[in-house]
């Protein structure tokens, strides 16, 4: 692996990654990241400004001053932090928290986007897969933008309390400096050293710590205790809970048993991780809160030695005691945060490689000519294709003419390359041998958009969105009312378009409303048969449509075929060979190839070809 | 017996038992956990205080003086808040370790339970919102509903006990001071409330919002759409859609916090005027003598802490009831009745083959009366073919013979053995069915046949299944052995099956479980004219002797089986052979003509050619 987040990468990389996530983000909102600086800049100085005047007041308070020099200091107390918490407040409910909100949809959105913008033979590679995987992996311990905000405010936060506190216990600094006492000199510079030291050990502390979260238990240990919970929770809250009948009726709970708790358990028996990490930040934990307590005390020490021996007043020593820890935690913060911070950036130039990730297919640059009368036409010259990553060929030296206006019919046992050619038509692949033509021209020629603009297709395994009927229908947010209801219509939904409520507006399922309508699986092929019909195109492409209907509705798609298909060129595949009725031409696929083609009748009168053994297993149970 | 049916609105539990519950099992899991908890209360009630008390120590010190004395107490007082800190941070790191294994674990618990419930529980629609939201409560790390209900009882319990602390120290000073910041407690109480309920009338919004967003997230990275989306140009609608709900979420977002703003506001207003009175009251009593200007400061930082435990008291409680209903969803699905142990059944029930009857059965799905006073005889070894348009019962009635329903009223009998006295797998060891929607696991090969643990699989036996399901022949040839993982869900390289051989691979499945009563449901949909004949081919031989079932909407099924039933709205319309069925020019036989309609059209044809 190129990049496992638990190796030490340069400086300059590292920063590199910080800057270029800050980028992304500024270019997400580009205001952001002054109105969260100032918002917390504001709060920083609001403490500081309050630890002086509650100072001054407990100065003037020693000094036995009158009860009206007390008034001044105590009236700005009560209304400048007050007044600066007041802004902070706006500023952070009016800008930073909404635009926090949208810094991270659109963030979050874009990684998801991507698979549907990317190249679809991409979406599969082995290389998107294994950006994703690293992706998923650095998020499995917290990560994203969210990680972002937290990390760069506490360093934002810790450079401005270092700046506030530093003007507040800039006398007391000086004091040190001017005293010219070797003694003095030496107790701060033994001070600092402390300091470091714990530091550094934080910091050493704090990178095993990460390394630990990050590291990857090894395959063997995966296999041997493999847990599905997250699958099964995630199958079963999208809606298929369907497996559990297989748990009850084949007594499969003790190996689920094996699968689930048990691999949970005996894996951190094995190899414990989790008790591992809890001693490691255990420790971290105590070292920072030690720390802490470190520097409140030496600010206490000092401010409290100085107003001993009279630098300054007894007023003063809170003030500075509190401005000095201030000023020694931000500097820690600053230090503490870095690692953190570089963290996430190098967790989230994954997800910017993924958002880079870059076309490979040629999208074309010739122009659709618009036909009136249809007349497009394809042949596919030689073509082999293989999928990514396999040595079979899933199409081998295949060559096949659509006749324009006519319907053909492909069949073929599965696994013949029937849905292949489907997918290689629409260009979600090209071939890596021989050409497809439109009209006589390579199809990779044409604006890529243009050229799917030709097909209306029913994938065998198509999907309706959780979103109203009519935008499924229409595939836009703009739906043509009238020409919807007429889709729907022609392939046989005029029953259900009375039913619903809201028509055209009714939601499919019940993801996002629970207005929306469960449908069978029927209407669900119907729907996407009125997708294809409203789309209009002069190709209609049909990939086995009726594999989940009854008889009857089956009969009802058959018998609409005619006016689907109208004068377009269509190509049907289907399991039911009865359904070849329909077509004029019949082609047969067989391991790749067009091994068959003609009528029915033709095909049936060779009674040694793969057209008549299939018929024939269909049919005899017919007679 | 009676159905039970689930609840119908959301459970209820109250709080105090839901965190006496999650407690108990945290501390049974890590007992551990308790000491940590102790100390982290403890610490972050008297850390604080500490806080407080530092600074006029440091103070009074400074005023005698005395540098040697001085500076000891300071540093010994320093010192042990040091200690104190480091315990309690080292404590409270630990502590989010073993709460977030605690979840695991109880995620795990929470998936097992729903493998054992009874089944009826799985599939009723309120019971699925429930269990939904016990799952989702229980993911993500500070969110979880284990973490909050372990954390909001140590919240609240240290703002009440810092509450009544200052309260003390600050009554002590003047009881008029403390009436006073009581009373102002019980405005910003107010103001609160006022908050909260408004939160609350937004928070359905929010969720609505956010359940459109995690759809739109999951739909764009869904590679089932890919193919459509490209075809259809659907990016653009998507993208139009997402436009169209982050706009709305971000209205809904600023609404919400202006709201917040204003609250912030009143409770600024507020807290101005309590500090100002105190501070006031504090300075004068200063001035005349009455307290030292250390204790003042002591005061003075109590007074400014002052207002930070109720708004804690009052945002814990909220949250605290918020995490109450999802914890009360993990406590329904936890508490939901199982299937009972396996129980001595009498032997004429496990009789090959098998005889079932339904005698006067009725089942209702929710509202929907799916069976009323429905009866049905299926002779020992007699193969049936249910047919019925979609919807029309088929698949229930599977399950209600199967014991995963059981019926509201009449009885099943097999072999006259009753069903509803049987128990999980007395009865269930009865069936080999292969369901429409089966699933192939992420197990190994062979463990995914057997579905028991390797240690208890005969690996003999699951080749033979395979062979018989006609699968050996390949696997062999693709090195694919008992260990191979299936499916790619957990392995890169784990074995893909093509629609047909996963058919074949679930036929394998009930093969190695040699059920008394077979039952096929739709298994040849997916598969290609050639394949569905082996299919059928192989049940005629495995039926043989056996009572069987196949559903199917392919009518070539009906040929091979002894008996048709015809299923229309929970009714047996027809029953009979293939033969008089047709002749009785029924709904039957108009859905044969339908299908065969152009198969037999042809072999005229043919014949005519020939």
């Amino acid at each position: 692996m190129s990049d496992d987040l638990t190796s030490k990468i340069p400086f300059q990389k590292s920063f590199q990654n910080i800057r270029d996530l800050l980028s992304h983000v500024h270019k997400i909102d580009p205001a952001y990241f002054a109105v969260n600086t100032l918002r917390l800049f504001l709060d920083a100085a609001g403490s500081a400004l309050g630890m002086v005047l509650s100072a001054e007041i407990l100065e003037r308070l020693y000094s036995r001053a009158p009860r009206e020099e007390i008034l001044a200091p105590l009236l700005l107390l009560l209304a400048v932090p007050s007044l600066i918490s007041l802004v902070s407040a706006f500023l952070w409910n009016e800008f930073v928290k909404p635009k926090r909100e949208h810094i991270t949809l659109v963030y979050d959105g874009d990684l998801s986007a991507k698979f549907q913008s990317m190249d679809y033979s991409l979406i599969d590679s082995p290389y998107v897969k294994e950006i994703t995987d690293r992706i998923d992996k650095a998020h499995n311990w917290g990560g994203g933008i969210s990680d972002l905000f937290w990390k760069s405010d506490a360093m934002v936060h810790g450079i401005c309390t270092l700046l506030c506190s530093g003007i507040v216990a800039f006398p007391i600094l000086k004091t040190i400096v001017l005293s010219q006492s070797p003694a003095m000199y030496l107790g701060f510079a033994a001070l600092v050293a402390v300091l470091y030291v714990l530091t550094a050990a934080i910091a050493r502390a704090n990178l095993a710590y990460l390394q630990n979260l990050l590291r990857e238990y090894p395959k063997e240990v995966l296999q041997k205790y493999c847990s599905f919970s997250w699958y099964w929770v995630s199958s079963i809250v999208s809606g298929n809970y369907h497996f559990i009948k297989e748990i009850h009726l084949y007594d499969g709970y003790d190996l689920m048993k094996k699968y689930t708790i048990d691999a949970v358990r005996e894996r951190e028996e094995e190899l414990p991780w989790i008790g591992v990490l809890e001693k490691i930040s255990g420790k971290l934990g105590g070292l920072q809160g030690a720390t802490q307590g470190l520097m409140s005390l030496t600010g206490y020490l000092l401010s409290a030695g100085f107003a001993i021996c009279g630098a300054f007043s007894i007023g003063n020593v809170i003030k500075f005691a509190g401005s000095l820890t201030g000023f020694l935690t931000g500097f820690q913060h600053i230090a503490m945060q870095y690692d953190d911070l570089s963290l996430t950036g190098r967790r989230e130039a994954i997800t910017r490689e993924m958002l880079a990730v870059s076309d490979e297919m040629y999208k074309g640059k010739l122009p659709i000519e618009k036909r009136q009368d249809n007349r497009y036409e394809i042949e596919f010259c030689h073509v082999s294709f293989r999928y990514p990553g396999t040595e079979k060929y899933a199409l081998k030296d295949f060559s096949l003419k659509l006749r324009i206006g006519e319907r053909l019919a492909i069949v073929g046992m599965n696994g013949s390359g029937k849905t292949t050619m489907i997918k290689l038509l629409c260009r979600l692949y090209d071939p890596q041998e021989g050409e497809i033509l439109l009209n006589g021209v390579d199809i990779r020629k044409f604006k890529r958009d243009e050229y799917l603009d030709l097909f209306s297709v029913v994938f065998q395994d198509f999907k309706l969105l959780s979103l109203p009927l009519g935008q499924n229908v229409a595939t836009a947010l703009e739906v043509d009312r009238k020409k919807a209801e007429d889709a729907l219509r022609q392939a046989g939904l005029e029953d259900m378009l009375l039913r619903l409520p809201n028509g055209l507006d009714t939601c499919l399922y019940q993801d996002i409303d629970d207005d929306g309508v469960e449908i069978s699986g029927g209407e669900a092929q119907k729907i996407a048969l009125a997708r294809a019909l409203y789309k209009n195109a002069p190709f209609v492409l049909l990939d086995e449509p009726t594999a989940s209907l009854d008889p009857l509705a089956e009969y009802e798609i058959y018998s609409g075929f005619d006016a689907i298909a109208g004068g377009k060129t269509a190509v049907y595949i289907s399991h039911r060979l009865s359904s070849c009725r329909f077509c004029q031409d019949i082609a047969v696929f067989h391991e790749g190839r067009l091994i068959q083609r003609g009528s029915h009748e033709e095909l049936l009168k060779d009674k040694s070809g793969k057209y008549y053994e299939m018929w024939t297993a269909q049919a005899q149970y017919y007679k | 017996m009676k159905q039970a049916k689930p609840c119908q609105t959301m459970p209820s539990y109250s709080i105090l038992s839901n965190v006496f519950y999650f407690h108990r099992h945290a501390y049974r899991e890590y007992p551990r956990l308790a000491f940590y908890h102790l100390v982290s209360v403890l610490g972050r009630i008297l850390l604080p205080v500490s806080g407080i008390l530092m600074p006029g120590l440091v103070l009074s010190m400074v005023e005698k003086g005395e540098w040697i004395p001085g500076m000891a107490v300071i540093a010994l007082a320093g010192f042990s808040i040091l200690l104190c800190q480091s315990l309690v941070q080292q404590v409270q790191s630990r502590m989010y370790f073993c709460e977030n294994f605690f979840r695991t674990i109880l995620l795990n618990e929470a998936v097992l339970k729903q493998m054992k419930c009874l089944y009826q529980y799985v599939e009723y629609d309120e019971q699925k919102n429930i269990t939904r939201r016990a799952y989702q409560s229980l993911g993500g790390g500070d969110t979880a509903v284990s973490y909050r209900m372990l954390a909001c009882p140590r919240d609240l319990i240290v703002n009440i006990a810092c509450f009544f602390l200052y309260s003390t120290v600050l009554a002590l000073l003047h009881p008029w001071l403390i009436a006073l910041l009581l009373l102002l407690s019980v405005i910003n109480y107010a103001i609160l409330h006022i908050r909260n309920q408004w939160q609350l009338a937004f928070r359905q919004e929010f969720a609505q919002s956010d359940r459109e967003i995690q759809y739109l997230l999951n739909a764009f990275s869904d590679k089932t759409l890919a193919k459509d989306v490209r075809v259809f140009a659907m990016n653009r609608w998507l993208l139009d859609f997402r436009g169209q709900i982050f706009q709305k979420r971000l209205r809904l977002e600023k609404k919400n916090n202006r709201r917040i703003f204003f609250t912030d506001f009143l409770q600024l207003l507020l807290n101005v005027l309590r500090n100002g009175l105190a501070y006031g009251y504090l300075i004068a009593s200063c001035l005349q003598g009455h307290i030292t200007p250390a204790s003042f400061l002591v005061y003075f930082g109590a007074i400014t802490g002052f207002s930070s435990f109720i708004t804690g008291i009052v945002d814990t409680y909220s949250s605290l009831k918020l995490a109450n209903a999802d914890a009360s969803c993990v406590r329904a699905h936890m508490d939901l009745p199982e299937i009972g142990e396996e129980s001595p059944a009498p032997d004429a029930l496990y009789r090959q083959p098998a005889r079932i009857e339904f005698r006067d059965v009725s089942f209702s799905y929710g509202e929907k009366k799916i069976y009323d006073h429905f009866n049905l005889v299926i002779q020992p070894g007699e193969k049936i073919a249910l047919l019925g348009v979609n919807g029309a019962g088929k698949t229930t009635l599977v399950k209600l013979l199967c014991g995963l329903y059981r019926p509201d009223a009449g009885s099943i009998l097999i072999n006259g053995v009753d069903l509803s006295d049987l128990q999980g797998s007395t009865l269930y060891r009865l069936f080999s069915v292969v369901f429409q929607d089966a699933a192939i696991f992420p197990y190994p090969m062979g463990t995914n046949i057997s579905f028991q643990r390797a240690e208890n699989t005969d690996y003999e036996q699951v080749w033979n299944a395979l062979k018989d399901a006609g699968l050996e022949k390949i696997f062999r040839e693709k090195q694919i052995d008992e260990n191979s993982y299936m499916t790619r869900i957990a392995f890169e390289d784990g074995i893909e099956l093509s629609g047909g051989q996963a058919q074949k691979f679930l036929l394998a499945r009930a093969l190695y479980k040699n059920g008394n009563i077979l039952i096929l449901d739709e298994p040849t949909s997916a598969l290609d004219p050639i394949a569905e004949s082996e299919i059928y081919q192989e049940y005629v031989k495995l039926a043989r002797e056996r009572t069987s079932l196949f559903i199917s909407h392919r009518l070539a099924s009906t040929r091979f089986s002894d008996r048709i039933l015809f299923l229309e709205n929970g009714k047996i319309k027809e029953e009979g052979t293939h033969e008089q069925l047709m002749a009785l020019g029924g709904s039957y036989a108009h859905m044969f003509e339908v299908q065969s309609h152009y198969y037999k059209e042809e072999s005229e044809d043919a014949g005519d050619v020939g």
